[in-house]
Parts: structure tokens; C-alpha cells; sequence
């Protein structure tokens, strides 16, 4: 309670609640232009947090991470590019409801169900980071490859339209992340004799490429247009009964979110799509999902926001970061000499837990910048197509060049929007792209160390109990999904053949 | 004497060539050295002028974090600004492409580590080799920290060895073909010992397994070693460097403990492209070398876990090629 006082009174002082607020309006700029992201964001401002307090320096970072996460979002839903890959499945939702001329109501939506998660995790982050830790240190290698293969499972829910050729996508994919050296031997494979491919394929240019480019083609179809033919925003307002409806399931998705974070192997991004996919499968609508569903941007912004506490978990008690701009924060503590682990809490309870209770007020902050970032946003819907597809590209090509200073870099980028959009315009989904190179490379990490560990007996991983949870979930996560078709398949056919006497 | 002259006349010479970087850099330097009459009396080839260091590493990892502590205080010896650049991908291979096809004229330098100069036979389509280099220096010799978990009975060397004859005990690494893998060879060849390689995608990763008694041995860095040294998680064996570290002053070395002349480190240091004129590297090394000894370094450097340490022009030279064929002969030898 002492601790918690402590902090509150650190980040309470007039400047620390500045560097929050401009962390927050920088991270959303990042998050929400296409082609930057939120790690770019921290990995810009590590450098300037040199010469700070420690305790300011993570919020500043905080500030950066929280506001990055959230921006992706904006232009998720007004142009249906996803500014990170965390806000992907939200892409899928908001675009129609843009379409349907409620772009307003969607993103105060977007904002209300990310200041929640996000605010909800850093509660969790105090309240129990203790325990979360042992759970945390519970999740060695076998879990975690069973986790990577239980989120691959959320392939079968983006693809339900057409199964075949999302379970072809995704396995296509898990091979497009093999590319590189192998985790083991470090025998360089699919690399035709590049020496650019010797870490693989750039994971963050292939998703910038991937979603930003095929909706630039798109616009180019139609190039004197506005995405929002009426001009018409929509408006912001929300009644009290409708934000009630959601409230169940910003809590569910919340909660993924935080244990999604928890797991070393996975970060916002995987969480966004698991609380999508809970939330799909909990409706009493899914055939809404989308179409434009309020239910589907609340579960993937509480869940990636929720992750965003949650991946803090490994990294502040056991140094292992969950996502890429955990690993920064981690070389901002260490060189801060705020060592990450164990004794972290004890060693430095005052900046740790004002980093904590920061978190908290950075989230309850964002709503106000996210609410002047949406106004100014909706703006973007009444530019002409040319303009903005051509800032896009710019703008893809700039974040993709300055992450790694790689030319090659961009060519894959270029590569995978074109591919992406001959895809799209064949009915081939491409979310399930970027769930499989998010997940592959990590799925063969654990898998190599599981196999190393247990050699000759990967039997043994089952005298684990918290891995025959998991993989007792995985075997049911792949098979619900067939079993309902299945019975949808049946009921189709039985309904037809007892022609009008037995209408379901 | 006559090597100075030729110095100072080299020097006015490129400077008048590069009339323009010096105004531009000039007003970057400290203001002491902005016209060129200055700079070339004393002798100073960096003087007022901007250098890029290609780290062929993310920004914000172990490289990265310490190029940029020792750059900040040689770019005041030096009075030039020095911009660090990222260039990542490729398992490092990218950067350092990038930095032999670059101009030999002492402002494009690399950050270089271990292993890199094997590229050519560890990864593939690696046009350089190691005659494409010119070694500045070294400014950090980062030791490994042998722990082993708490169920495994490893306490000391002895025991180490001792659980080291069966080939079953595990040893965690944190990644494959990196000074990870070499330092576990070394250690094997050492004592005629033989463990059950395992690789993990960090030395935090490895540790954290350790902890939990999944894996028993791991050789993480100081800095992703101490905290759970300290709670108690994990037991320290030794330090792979040949003297005590001044982070953990406590844990003995290898050395100590009857392994006599033991000492594997991963160094950080710094190339140029081969043809770099040999007057300018020294003119940085000495000033890397003037910086490794400022307090305030060794101070923020050991905050960070980056135990500083020097080698010089000469020095480098012998002990690049040196490093290049012990790596070499492991990587010939590897057997996985």
C-alpha cells in the first residue's frame, strides 16, 4: 500500500503527467500511420530517456507503448489498414461500419474498449504480479509451443467462409516463417543464396505491406472517390444501454488478453485476434462478424490493450520481454540500472511501481487524446482516394526503410501488398498471414527446445499439468469450430431433404 | 617526425577535399575545431567531422547499447560527431555489407563482435571475408555466467565436470552459431567433458529455464544473470572471463577453480573496410582507448552490464586473426 502511495505521488507531479501525456500523443501518431508502429515509437525514444529519471523514462515509454498499441487502430477503422498488427482484426469489423456511415461511433467504441483493457491490466500488473509471476514461470517451453499452436487455431475462425483456402494461406505461411536459419543448427534454409534472408523474412514489413497496399489498389480502382462517399462521419455518441451490451465481453477479452501477455511467446497482437476469436464464438450474432460487429472491435481493442499490462509480467519479474517493444523497455531498465527479475520489486519498488501506476493513468489519458486523435482522424475520410493512397504508400515505404535501414527490406514489402491483393480480390483471407508468421517462428523455437529437453521421450511433456490443460484446449479449439460446420453442414442438408415439413 | 609530417599533410589534404563535410560537421563538434587550419596543425583527422557506425544490430540491444555509451565520450575526444546506424537483418550480415562496399576513408566504421568475421562459412551468400576488414579496437569484453539450476547438485567446477561425463546433463545456449555455442566448445575441450546442447532464443530465455529446473546448466550475460543470482533462483558456477568481474566480485572463475588459462569473452569492437588509412584508426582507437578510462563510462557501462576493456590498434590486429581461426577451426569441427 506504502509502495502504491509512492508511485501515485511520483507520477502525480506536473512534469511526470506531461511526459505521459506526450508519450501518448506521440505513440498514437506512430501506431496510427501506416508503416510506423509502437515499437518504433520506443525504439526512437530509448535514446532520450538516457539522460532521465528512471521513473519518468518508463513512463515516457509507457506513454509511447499504450498510445502505439491504441493508434493502430484509428486508421483500422477508417481505411481498414491495420496501423500494427494488433489492430488487424479490428480492420476486419470497422471498415464496414465506416461504410455503413458510423465511422464516429466506431472509433469512441475502439477507444472506450482500449482505455479499458488497458487500464483493467495495469490493475492486474498490481494487484498480482506476484502470482502472475509464478504462473509466468510456470509457462516454460512445452506450453508455450502449445499456446503458439492453440492461437493458430483462430485460422479456422477468420476462414469459415472458405476453410480450404485459409488453412492453405496459414500453412503456406508457416512456411514463409521457416525461412532464415534454423533455430538449431543455424543452417541458413529457403534463403536461394540471399544473405538478407539469413534472419528470414522481415515479419513487420511483410503485415505492412500486406495490409496497407491492397487497400491503396483498392482506392486506386476508384481514384476520385472519398472513402466515405456521403462525407458523412457519423456521429460520436453512444447510449448507455449499448456500451452496457459490451460490457461482458470487454471483460473476457480483457482477461485474454492479460494471460495472453503473461506468455513469453506472445504479445497484443496474438491477443487481439484470440479475444476476437472468443468473442465470434460467444455471440449470439456471428454471423455479424464482419459485417461490421461492435462486439469484434471490442474484444480485439480490450484484448490487445489488455496484453499490453499483461506482457509487462515476464518482462519486469523474470526479464523476459513479450513483445518487440518489451525488449526495448528492457534495454531502457538496464541501462537505467533497473534490472528486470526476481528482485526487481524489492530492489526498486519506487520506479517500478510508479511505472505501474503510471501505466494506469496513461490508460484513463488516453481516452482524452484518443478522442482528439479520432475528431482530427475523420478528417482523412473526406480527402480524395489519389492523395491518400499515395501518402500511404509513402508512408509504408519510409516506416519499412528507417526500421533496419534495408532496402531489401522494402522490396518485400512491395512483394507481399502485391501478392496480398491478388489474393483479396480471389476471396483468399489474409489475416490468417499474419497470425502464422507471428506464431510460426516462436512455435519452433519452444518446439526445438521441447524436442532438445525431452529427447527420446516427448511423451514426458504430459507428466506436465499445466501442458495437458493446454493441449487439451488446442484439441478442442480445432475441433469445435469443424464439429459446428459439421452440424450446420448436416442440419442443411436434413432441412433440404424433408423439403418444407422440417424447417429449423 | 617524419611520419607526423606525412600525418598532418594527409590530413590537410583530405580536409581541403572535404571542405564541405567540415562545415557541416563543424558546427555539430565541440566549436574548438571548425575551420581547417585548426584541425590539421594538431595533427587530428576526426576533428569537426561526422562518422557513421553502422551497428548491424537493432537499436535498443546489447550492441547497441554499448556502441552508443563508448561513442558518447569519444565523440568529445575525438571533437567529431559520430551517428550511429542501425542497418539490422541477416543475421549482422546486412550492416556489415553494407559497410565493406562503403568508401575506405575512416568515416564509415562497424561495430563487430566474435563471430562476424566467419561469415563467409556461417551464414550464406556472404561476399566478404575477413581480409575485407581493417580491426580498430576492442572496448568491451563481455563474460559469461556459468549457473546451473538448484535440483542438478552443481555448485563448483567439480561438479560441473562431474555431471559433464554422462553427455545427458543439458546446457543452455542463447542461440546457435553465436559466442554462445563456441564458449560451451571451448569449455567442452577444455575439461573433456560433453553436454546435451540445448538452444534457447536468449540468454534470459535459458536462464529463466534454469530457474525452473527444466534445463540445468546456462551461460547468460551478467546482465540477465544477476537478478535471479541474487533472489536465489539459480547457482553461480563461474565466470568465463581470466579475472573476477566488478559486477559480481563474489563468483569466482573458472580459472580459480583449477582450469588454468581459461578465458572466453565476447568482445565488441570496432572495424573499418579494409584500405582505410592506418593513421586515422589509430587516431580512434586512441581515442576509444582515452574514453575506456573515463569514470563516468565505467560507471553508466557496469549500470548496464557491459564490463568495459580495451585493446588497442596493435594489439587488435593480432588478436582479430587470432579469434578469426579459433572460430573457424570450432565451425569446421562442429558437430551438433
Amino acid at each position: 500500500m506504502n509502495e502504491i502511495l509512492m508511485g501515485l505521488t511520483a507520477v502525480m507531479t506536473p512534469y511526470n503527467l506531461f511526459i505521459c501525456v506526450a508519450g501518448l500523443f506521440i505513440g498514437v501518431l506512430f501506431g496510427a500511420l501506416p508503416g510506423f508502429s509502437a515499437t518504433m515509437a520506443v525504439a526512437i525514444f530509448v535514446p532520450f530517456t538516457y539522460s532521465m529519471e528512471p521513473g519518468s523514462a518508463l513512463l515516457l515509454l509507457s506513454g509511447l507503448y499504450c498510445g502505439g498499441v491504441y493508434g493502430g487502430s484509428i486508421p483500422a477503422v477508417l481505411l481498414g489498414i491495420p496501423g500494427t498488427p494488433a489492430s488487424a482484426p479490428t480492420a476486419l469489423e470497422g471498415n464496414a461500419l465506416v461504410r455503413k456511415g458510423q465511422a464516429g461511433k466506431a472509433l469512441h467504441l475502439v477507444t472506450l474498449a482500449s482505455v479499458f483493457g488497458g487500464f483493467v491490466s495495469a490493475l492486474c500488473l498490481l494487484v498480482g504480479s506476484g502470482l502472475l509471476a509464478q504462473v509466468a514461470m510456470m509457462v516454460g517451453q512445452p506450453e508455450q509451443m502449445f499456446i503458439t499452436i492453440f492461437g493458430l487455431s483462430v485460422v479456422i475462425m477468420l476462414s469459415e467462409d472458405n476453410l480450404y483456402k485459409g488453412v492453405m494461406v496459414a500453412i503456406v505461411s508457416l512456411i514463409l516463417a521457416c525461412f532464415g536459419q534454423d533455430p538449431i543448427e543455424g543452417f541458413p534454409r529457403f534463403t536461394y543464396g540471399f544473405s538478407a534472408l539469413i534472419s528470414g523474412l522481415n515479419v513487420t514489413s511483410v503485415l505492412i505491406g500486406l495490409f496497407s497496399l491492397p487497400e491503396v489498389f483498392k482506392m486506386l480502382e476508384d481514384p476520385f472517390g472519398k472513402i466515405a462517399e456521403s462525407g458523412k462521419v457519423g456521429s460520436m455518441k453512444m447510449k448507455l444501454s449499448e456500451l452496457k451490451a459490451s460490457l461482458y465481453n470487454a471483460i473476457r477479452s480483457t482477461l485474454i488478453g492479460v494471460g495472453v501477455g503473461i506468455v513469453p511467446a506472445a504479445g497484443p497482437d496474438i491477443a487481439a485476434f484470440m479475444a476476437y476469436n472468443q468473442a465470434k464464438k460467444a455471440s449470439k450474432h456471428p454471423e455479424q462478424f464482419g459485417q461490421g460487429a461492435d462486439e469484434g472491435i471490442v474484444a480485439a481493442e480490450s484484448g490487445n490493450n489488455g496484453a499490453t499490462g499483461g506482457s509487462l509480467i515476464p518482462l519486469l519479474t523474470l526479464g523476459i520481454p513479450g513483445s518487440a517493444p518489451a525488449a526495448l523497455f528492457l534495454s531502457a531498465m538496464i541501462l537505467h540500472g533497473v534490472r528486470p527479475g526476481p528482485t526487481l520489486f524489492t530492489e526498486h519498488a519506487e520506479t517500478v511501481y510508479t511505472m505501474i501506476i503510471g501505466f494506469a493513468v496513461i490508460n484513463l489519458l488516453m481516452y482524452f487524446v484518443g478522442m482528439i486523435y479520432c475528431k482530427a482522424g475523420s478528417m482523412i475520410l473526406k480527402i480524395p482516394k489519389a492523395i491518400l493512397a499515395t501518402s500511404i504508400v509513402v508512408l509504408a515505404v519510409v516506416g519499412t526503410y528507417s526500421t533496419n535501414r534495408n532496402m531489401f527490406d522494402v522490396w518485400v514489402m512491395f512483394g507481399a501488398g502485391v501478392i496480398g491483393y491478388i489474393m483479396i480480390r480471389n476471396d483468399f483471407p489474409i489475416a490468417p498471414i499474419a497470425l502464422a508468421l507471428l506464431l510460426g517462428s516462436n512455435m519452433e523455437k519452444a518446439w526445438s527446445v521441447t524436442k532438445t529437453l525431452y529427447e527420446g521421450e516427448l511423451y514426458m511433456i504430459f507428466t506436465r499439468p499445466l501442458t495437458v490443460a493446454l493441449a487439451l484446449f488446442t484439441v478442442v479449439s480445432f475441433a469445435f469450430p469443424l464439429y459446428k460446420m459439421y452440424r450446420k453442414h448436416k442440419n442443411k442438408t436434413k432441412a433440404a431433404k424433408a423439403a418444407d415439413t422440417e424447417v429449423k | 617526425m617524419k611520419k607526423a609530417l606525412s600525418l598532418i599533410l594527409a590530413s590537410a589534404l583530405t580536409l581541403t577535399m572535404a571542405g564541405c563535410t567540415i562545415t557541416i560537421g563543424g558546427g555539430l563538434g565541440d566549436g574548438t575545431a571548425t575551420t581547417g587550419g585548426d584541425v590539421s596543425s594538431d595533427g587530428s583527422f576526426y576533428a569537426g567531422k561526422t562518422v557513421t557506425m553502422i551497428v548491424p544490430w537493432a537499436a535498443g540491444g546489447g550492441a547497441d547499447t554499448a556502441v552508443r555509451l563508448v561513442c558518447d565520450y569519444a565523440e568529445d575526444i575525438l571533437g567529431c560527431t559520430i551517428v550511429i546506424s542501425n542497418v539490422a537483418g541477416g543475421g549482422g550480415s546486412i550492416g556489415l555489407q553494407q559497410l565493406v562496399t562503403s568508401n575506405p576513408d575512416g568515416l564509415t566504421l562497424a561495430y563487430v563482435a566474435n563471430t562476424d568475421s566467419n561469415g563467409d562459412v556461417m551464414l550464406e551468400g556472404i561476399t566478404y571475408t575477413v581480409d575485407s576488414f581493417a580491426p580498430v579496437c576492442v572496448f568491451a569484453e563481455d563474460p559469461h555466467i556459468i549457473v546451473a539450476s538448484k535440483d542438478s547438485g552443481i555448485t563448483d567446477l567439480a561438479s560441473l565436470e562431474a555431471a559433464g561425463a554422462s553427455g545427458e546433463t543439458s546446457w543452455g545456449i542463447g542461440g546457435a552459431w553465436t559466442h554462445w555455442d563456441f564458449l560451451k566448445m571451448e569449455f567442452e575441450e577444455a575439461t573433456g567433458t560433453n553436454y546435451h546442447r540445448v538452444v534457447y532464443d536468449g540468454g534470459t530465455t535459458a536462464i529463466t529455464d534454469v530457474a525452473s529446473g527444466d534445463c540445468d546448466v546456462a551461460t547468460p550475460f551478467i546482465s540477465e544473470a544477476m537478478s535471479q543470482i541474487d533472489a536465489g533462483n539459480v547457482v553461480p558456477v563461474a565466470v568465463t572471463s581470466a579475472e573476477r568481474n566488478p559486477s559480481c566480485p563474489d563468483i569466482p572463475t573458472l580459472a580459480e577453480q583449477g582450469l588454468d588459462g581459461f578465458d572466453s569473452t565476447m568482445w565488441r569492437g570496432v572495424v573499418a573496410p579494409a584500405g582505410t588509412p592506418e593513421s586515422y584508426l589509430r587516431e580512434f582507437a586512441e581515442a576509444v582507448g582515452e574514453a575506456c578510462q573515463n569514470p563516468e563510462l565505467l560507471e553508466r557501462a557496469q549500470t548496464a552490464g557491459t564490463t568495459i576493456s580495451f585493446i588497442g590498434y596493435d594489439e587488435f590486429q593480432d588478436y582479430f586473426m587470432e579469434n578469426h581461426e579459433s572460430v573457424r577451426s570450432y565451425v569446421e569441427q562442429a558437430d551438433f
